[in-house]
């Protein structure tokens, strides 16, 4: 054969070097199911992430049931007295960005009771028109009074039933009766234990308040906590934002629990495990890889040749994994829907990681079967 | 493809003589020879320096083109080696291919070309054979059909006859050397019968070449 036409020929295209790595791939027995497997088990780890980040999400809603991301403001203390708060700005405070819910509430030494159930006295508390939307009760066209579920158990009353209020001022004050209200039942766990037993009494509170009752979220938490003390700030003093509950009233902190969360990282290790594993498999495999570049494969196909045997292997292998890491994070009591978004983006994060080491070694220098000699 | 040496030396950077002391030699095209001479007297050395795989520390080592244009080495001289190197789980056909594809050979015709070279060296029937259940003379055979599948006009062999009985021997050396002109082919080996096939003897001694042209 003479040079020119040697010139011509194209030596190793890519896609002849793509189906010579799918054929190692195929024909790879062991190594391949190996390499298989590594993938599978790394992708499936996925599933601890998932059954962590469902963990996390039950824990959070638990603290956001009791409180979390609930601001209680009170105003400065000034010569040993307490200001109070402006609580129509208090309930004005649920239109701004980033705050769900607001409401003022004002203390007193008001109780009453229905008016079937003379004995069942407790504490009652005029609260803004805000608490509506903060406890989530459904407004009624003759008004509504919130009785807490400790209330609601203790009465034997049911939301909905219409009912009046036998309402003092004080303990023996005169009783004045309201006119048909409907009984609305709420969970008040957020607003503090100290609230169970109590009516809430929605008023049209001007003025000032006591407290204010801000709700916010994890995204905002900060920047809300920052802003508060002036939002509601009285006679130019700044207010006083307390976290409804203290960390120490859960053992985890889930304002920043989901970016802290170790497993997060999981996808690290086990990309570099996989990554190890191919450059091991690599250099026990380095006189096949010599064969080739004795024979004119130059580094481009010999990066298509590898590349398309560690897709070949990786793709079957995430499936697998896939799989297992899903079913096996539902099994372990991950929601559905948390499982399919940790275990896939897990599975991506660990391919990706892993391939980019597959492609660092695939692109390293090669010697030829020739470099045998050097060792006679 | 013509391969041309003049006054090669070479001495191993610990050694204390010269491997290779001026050692020139003229192969022409399409003829075989043989490189014999007794162990540690710088045969491997010699082919070391003919891949590239030493610097020629002194002298010269060319590949010549019939219009005397000089060729690179690594890109026209196919290789085999003592140590059998196969791809062990692809079968006897696609080792072979190997070969093929480095010659730009289409898959059909790398087929092709596989079933030709195994036949030559005599192992038709074996190309679904996975690598890695061929016996050591089986593996060096498809080896050899491997080298002769990329169709380089040179082929530089390292005891390419050392794990086989002579029979076998006689068919391999005849696929490889072929009729005269086809191929440059250059053969480290220890056994005088392969010797006997080539064209030249280039017998090395005490780090001279001393040439044997044959009838």
């Amino acid at each position: 054969m003479s040079e020119g036409s040697r010139s011509k020929k194209r030596v190793w295209p890519l896609g002849l070097a793509a189906r010579e790595g799918v054929s190692t791939a195929r024909s790879g027995r062991w190594t391949s199911l190996l390499i298989m497997v590594a993938v599978a088990w790394t992708v499936a780890a996925g599933a601890a992430d998932a059954v962590n980040v469902t963990k996390l999400v039950e824990g959070e809603k638990a603290w956001i049931d009791a409180g979390g991301y609930v601001f209680v403001v009170t105003g400065a203390r000034l010569d040993g007295m307490q200001n109070p708060v402006p609580a129509d700005v208090c309930d004005r405070l649920a239109r701004i960005d980033g705050i769900d819910g607001s409401f003022a509430l004002t203390r007193g030494d008001a109780n009453g009771s229905l008016s079937y159930i003379p004995g069942g006295r407790a504490s009652i508390y005029s609260v803004s028109a805000g608490v509506t939307t903060f406890l989530g009760v459904a407004p009624a066209a003759n008004g509504i009074v919130i009785g807490t579920l400790g209330f609601a158990e203790r009465t034997g009353a049911h939301d909905g039933d219409v009912v009046r209020v036998v309402q003092r001022a004080s303990f023996s004050g005169p009783a004045a009766q309201s006119d048909p209200l409907t009984l609305r039942v709420a969970d008040s766990a957020v607003m503090g234990e100290e609230f169970d037993g109590a009516m809430l009494m929605p008023a049209q509170l001007t003025g000032t308040a006591d407290t204010c009752y801000v709700r916010t979220d994890a995204a905002h938490h900060t920047a809300v906590e920052a802003a508060l003390p002036s939002y509601l700030a009285y006679n130019g003093l700044p207010a006083i934002p307390n976290p409804r509950l203290f960390e120490s009233d859960f053992t985890v902190d889930y304002t920043h629990a989901y970016e802290d969360r170790q497993l997060r990282w999981l996808w690290v290790p086990c990309a570099a495990l996989l990554g190890l594993l191919w450059a091991m498999l690599q250099w026990f495999r380095r006189s096949h890889v010599a064969i080739y570049a004795t024979f004119g494969m130059r580094a481009a196909p010999r990066l298509t040749m590898q590349a398309a045997e560690w897709g070949v292997l990786a793709g079957l292998g995430v499936l697998w994994g896939w799989a297992i890491g899903v079913v096996g994070a539902v099994a372990m009591g991950a929601r559905v829907d948390q499982a399919l978004t940790q275990v896939t983006a897990h599975a991506l994060l660990v391919v990706m990681g892993a391939s980019v080491i597959v492609v660092l070694l695939g692109l390293r220098p090669t010697g030829t079967l020739l470099n045998a000699l050097k060792d006679r | 493809m013509r391969l041309v040496a003049r006054d090669v030396a070479y001495q191993y950077p610990r050694g204390d003589h010269e491997v290779l002391a001026g050692v020139s030699f003229d192969i022409p095209a399409g003829t075989s020879a043989a490189i014999i001479g007794p162990s540690g007297s710088g045969k491997t050395t010699l082919l070391s320096l003919m891949g590239h795989l030493l610097p020629v520390q002194s002298g010269s080592i060319h590949a010549l083109a019939d219009d005397g244009t000089e060729v690179s080495l690594q890109q026209a001289a196919s290789w085999v080696l003592q140590t059998v190197s196969l791809l062990p789980d692809r079968t006897a056909a696609a080792n072979v291919a190997v070969g093929a594809f480095s010659d730009g050979a289409s898959r059909p015709d790398a087929a092709a070309r596989s079933r030709e070279c195994l036949a030559s060296v005599g192992l038709a029937g074996h190309e679904d054979d996975p690598a890695r259940i061929l016996s050591g003379g089986e593996a060096q055979r498809v080896a050899i059909a491997r080298a002769l599948a990329s169709r380089r006009p040179i082929i530089l062999a390292d005891e390419p006859t050392g794990q086989l009985d002579a029979r076998t021997s006689s068919t391999v050396l005849e696929a490889m050397i072929g009729s005269h002109g086809e191929r440059t082919v250059v053969i480290v080996t220890h056994d005088p019968e392969v010797a006997e096939r080539c064209d030249l003897v280039l017998e090395l001694r005490d780090g001279v070449i001393h040439e044997r042209a044959r009838a």
